[in-house]
């Protein structure tokens, strides 16, 4: 294995992919593994890495778990803002058809409404009830038949027949 | 992982339950915005771009094909707004810097001896802002696939899924980012002369 400089385009040795393995804690074969912690103890550049990087992933993951708890309360009030920018749902089938019967079922109550108390003002006035104590019978008046209605204490109707040969 | 699995969540938030919905974004929430964080490296811009990432989820469930996993795919809608919006703010920040050259011509002061721009990444405690210092010397992509493998614990697998691009280049991306990192970071983790103490014991949750 042959140890180089670091560089932006090529890792540093052909260890690179099972130096990797070993700090991502993937599994790897006891020899593969035995033979990287050999490499990188002889190879510097693998070494640091293999060393340095845990302390500096575990610092990267504490200080990035310091910063979500401070911001914990604004997390929840961010839950409800995202819950109230989201749009109504969407109405389900039953629900669609009664809100496009509602207008016209409105309409029809409205109408009845109206009608019911319209109606009254527009039915004729019924006539006046005869009075209950209304009597009638029958005279005769000097060859003329007549009769004599009488409807209460203050109407009386008379009606006389005379005959042609009187 | 406790309660229904992501693949249940989704199908039942397709059928317009929210509150599946919900339980999707209470899940996943952390993990993106330590990616949008990682990427972006401002927080409130971190937490519009997880925002914007759910939103997107949402109207895109029914495309959702279920052949890859929930986590793959938001990790990927995720990190293609953050870049998205660091690209956007490059933009911006050169456009300013372009007018204020302009308006500055008659400034004394030489270039050379300006002031800095002030790192964007602004991380908590001087560990923090020794990576965010790191972090800000990394490519886009270099910085999306170190958070995404060390800090959300992506695998090998997924990271090339949701980049997109072969194993052997998740490695070897991988291996430089990590490099890269190492190197901005040397003299501070490897000399301890800072020693990274643990997160919980330095002063815990505000």
């Amino acid at each position: 294995m042959n140890a180089t400089e670091w560089t932006d385009e090529a890792p540093p040795c052909d260890a690179f992919e099972s130096t990797l393995a070993l700090i991502d804690g993937l599994p790897i074969a006891p020899a593969e593994r035995a033979r990287v912690l050999s490499h990188a103890a002889a190879c510097s550049p693998c070494g640091g890495l293999v060393n340095g990087w845990t302390l500096t992933a575990e610092a990267l993951r504490d200080t990035f778990e310091r910063e979500a708890d401070d911001a914990d309360w604004a997390l929840r009030q961010l839950t409800n803002r995202v819950m109230a920018r989201l749009p109504p749902p969407a109405p389900t089938l039953m629900e669609r058809i009664v809100a496009g019967l509602r207008p016209p079922l409105v309409l029809g109550f409205a109408v009845g409404a109206l009608g019911l108390v319209l109606l009254p003002l527009l039915r004729p006035p019924k006539p006046p009830a005869p009075p209950n104590d209304c009597r009638v019978h029958r005279v005769a008046f000097e060859g003329a038949d007549g009769m004599v209605l009488t409807a209460g204490d203050d109407m009386t109707v008379i009606w006389v027949t005379e005959h042609e040969d009187v | 992982m406790s309660g229904p699995s992501d693949e249940v969540l989704v199908a039942r938030a397709r059928t317009g339950d929210d509150e599946a919905f919900r339980q999707l974004v209470v899940r996943h929430q952390r993990r993106l915005f330590q990616l949008a964080l990682g990427v972006v490296g401002d927080r409130d811009e971190a937490m519009d771009v997880v925002q914007e990432a759910f939103v997107k989820i949402h109207r895109h469930l029914d495309g959702f094909k279920g052949d890859a996993a929930f986590t793959t795919w938001s990790h990927r809608i995720a990190a293609n707004l953050a870049i998205d919006a660091l690209r956007r703010r490059k933009r911006h920040e050169a456009d300013e810097l372009g007018e204020n050259d302009l308006t500055d011509a008659d400034d004394e002061a030489p270039l050379g001896e300006r002031a800095p721009e002030a790192q964007r990444l602004v991380l908590r405690g001087e560990l923090g802002a020794r990576i965010a210092a790191a972090l800000e010397t990394l490519s886009e992509n270099h910085r999306v696939i170190l958070v995404m493998r060390e800090v959300d614990g992506l695998s090998y697998e997924e990271l090339s899924e949701t980049l997109k691009i072969p194993k052997g280049t998740v490695m070897s991306r991988l291996f430089h980012a990590r490099h890269r990192l190492q190197e901005a970071l040397r003299g501070y983790i490897e000399d301890g002369e800072a020693a990274p103490a643990p997160a919980k014991a330095q002063g815990g949750k505000r």
